[in-house]
């Protein structure tokens, strides 16, 4: 951090009197920027996982959703200090880059769409014939996750990432005792919709 | 998926979003005791085992859509010197513009400074250059223009700080100051700042009399250059150049090769 220095005073005491002053401020700064760091990357290490995996669900393309995530962890960096609720800020934050992203970009499309993505970010190479059995079955999950309303398919994704019902609700502003009523319909429309459409699954 | 309640018929028995919540390992009020309720209730047990099988599928479900978890982070420091250097320009831009300010204000010293270096029948007399490093410990005669603004930096193990050209007079002061920031101050002329990792460059343009560097104990090499050339090596100028009466302070002229610059 850089600091523009008044001009020293005349008198001597002034002088050593707020160079005591600045080196004390100076000193809290630095404490607690590095408090907040360290606290972010804490955040980041035990968040970051399942801020993935609800994007990559969501958005269904890996890529993107790293790069939105870690905009949202820089977002918070660039904030400078935690919020109340860390986790449904973060939450929040995504929310509102993807729904950006698909504003700015047209990606409305991709929203559970991508096709033929796992290519190459496998560390094992499926063979061809579990790729498209691989990718038969995203589809088929994307379709039936599309027949939820936006809210219920949040929530739905948001738990199945591992968050809790508490941090459901704050992030999508309902109160934590309708997470479980919503949870419970979005299950079972989600398990009846695909099994309508493609059976019982294995 | 059976979509009865339980509860709604038998009061006793917990509903199904409570059920969930059990598989689900939240913390509710009286979750032991619903707990309890399910471990010894044949219906509620069979109807926590059907949710739970349920919660399974769709959980396996959603996993088909995982894509492997990416092994980057965000480099927060890139992002700190990235801050780093637009505060810096900043703040090179208001001491620039606090210098043209003040300037601009007559009754300021800087404005008073300038008509009187400017001015042919009063100038300044020019700082005498040193023809030996002993004649370059030797202080000017005290002037009368304060300490202008200036700016601070997080001090890192080695400074360079570079003057963009050359100047006829003037002098730089370092001095040791206790652990803290590195301290940037000019008395006279109008000097803008830029900071990169480890190196600030000093517009002088409009030059000082003085610039005064505060480094703390925890900078261990100082490089000052002036233009192409080098004009202090700390530490191992600083016998070279210490003032007589204070170890911790050194005051070298700027002045150009051709002067004899050591």
């Amino acid at each position: 951090m850089i600091s523009i220095v008044a001009p020293r005073s005349s008198g001597p005491n002034a002088s050593l009197t707020e160079s005591l002053e600045s080196a004390r401020e100076r000193s809290r700064r630095n404490t607690l920027g590095s408090q907040f760091e360290l606290a972010l990357t804490r955040l980041y290490e035990k968040q970051f996982p399942a801020l993935y995996r609800y994007l990559d669900r969501t958005l269904g393309d890996g890529p993107l959703a790293t790069d939105i995530a870690q905009e949202a962890f820089i977002r918070l960096f660039d904030r400078g200090a935690m919020p109340d609720e860390p986790v449904a800020w973060l939450i929040t934050v995504v929310n509102n880059l993807v729904r950006d992203d698909y504003r700015r970009t047209g990606r409305r499309l991709r929203l559970l769409e991508s096709a033929g993505y796992n290519v190459g970010h496998s560390s094992t190479a499926p063979d061809a014939a579990t790729r498209v059995d691989q990718q038969e079955r995203r589809e088929q999950v994307r379709a039936a996750l599309r027949r939820l309303t936006l809210r219920d398919r949040r929530a739905l994704l948001l738990r199945h990432s591992g968050y809790s019902y508490r941090e459901v609700a704050v992030a999508l502003d309902i109160t934590e005792t309708s997470v479980g009523t919503i949870l419970l319909r979005a299950s079972a429309l989600f398990r009846e919709v695909y099994e309508e459409l493609y059976g019982k699954p294995d | 998926m059976k979509s009865y309640m339980v509860s709604q018929t038998d009061p006793r028995h917990p509903t199904d979003e409570l059920l969930l919540a059990l598989i689900h390992e939240q913390t509710f009020d009286d979750a032991a005791a619903i707990r309890g309720h399910v471990a010894s209730c044949a219906s509620c047990s069979a109807r926590s085992l059907e949710l739970s099988t349920d919660d399974a599928t769709i959980a396996s479900l959603l996993a088909s859509l995982d894509h492997p978890l990416p092994r980057a982070r965000p480099s927060f420091n890139e992002r700190h010197a990235h801050r780093l250097r637009r505060a810096a320009l900043v703040a090179g831009a208001l001491a620039t513009m606090a210098g043209a300010a003040a300037a601009l204000v007559p009754s300021s010293p800087l404005h008073r400074w300038i008509v009187v270096r400017t001015a042919p029948a009063a100038r300044v007399p020019a700082i005498p250059t040193a023809t030996s490093p002993q004649a370059a410990t030797t202080p000017p005669a005290a002037t009368e223009v304060p300490l202008a603004s200036g700016i601070a930096i997080p001090a890192q193990s080695t400074l360079v700080v570079e003057f963009r050209r050359e100047q006829e007079g003037g002098m730089v002061e370092l001095n040791r100051s206790a652990p803290g920031d590195v301290v940037f101050r000019s008395r006279g002329g109008t000097t803008a700042y830029e900071v990169a990792e480890g190196r600030v460059t000093i517009d002088n343009q409009s030059p000082a009399e003085t610039y005064l560097i505060d480094i703390p104990a925890t900078v261990r090499q100082v490089q000052v250059r002036v233009g192409s050339r080098t004009l202090i090596r700390w530490p191992e100028d600083s016998v070279k150049f210490a003032l007589p009466n204070d170890p911790r302070r050194a005051r070298v002229a700027i002045r150009p090769q051709a002067a004899g610059t050591p």
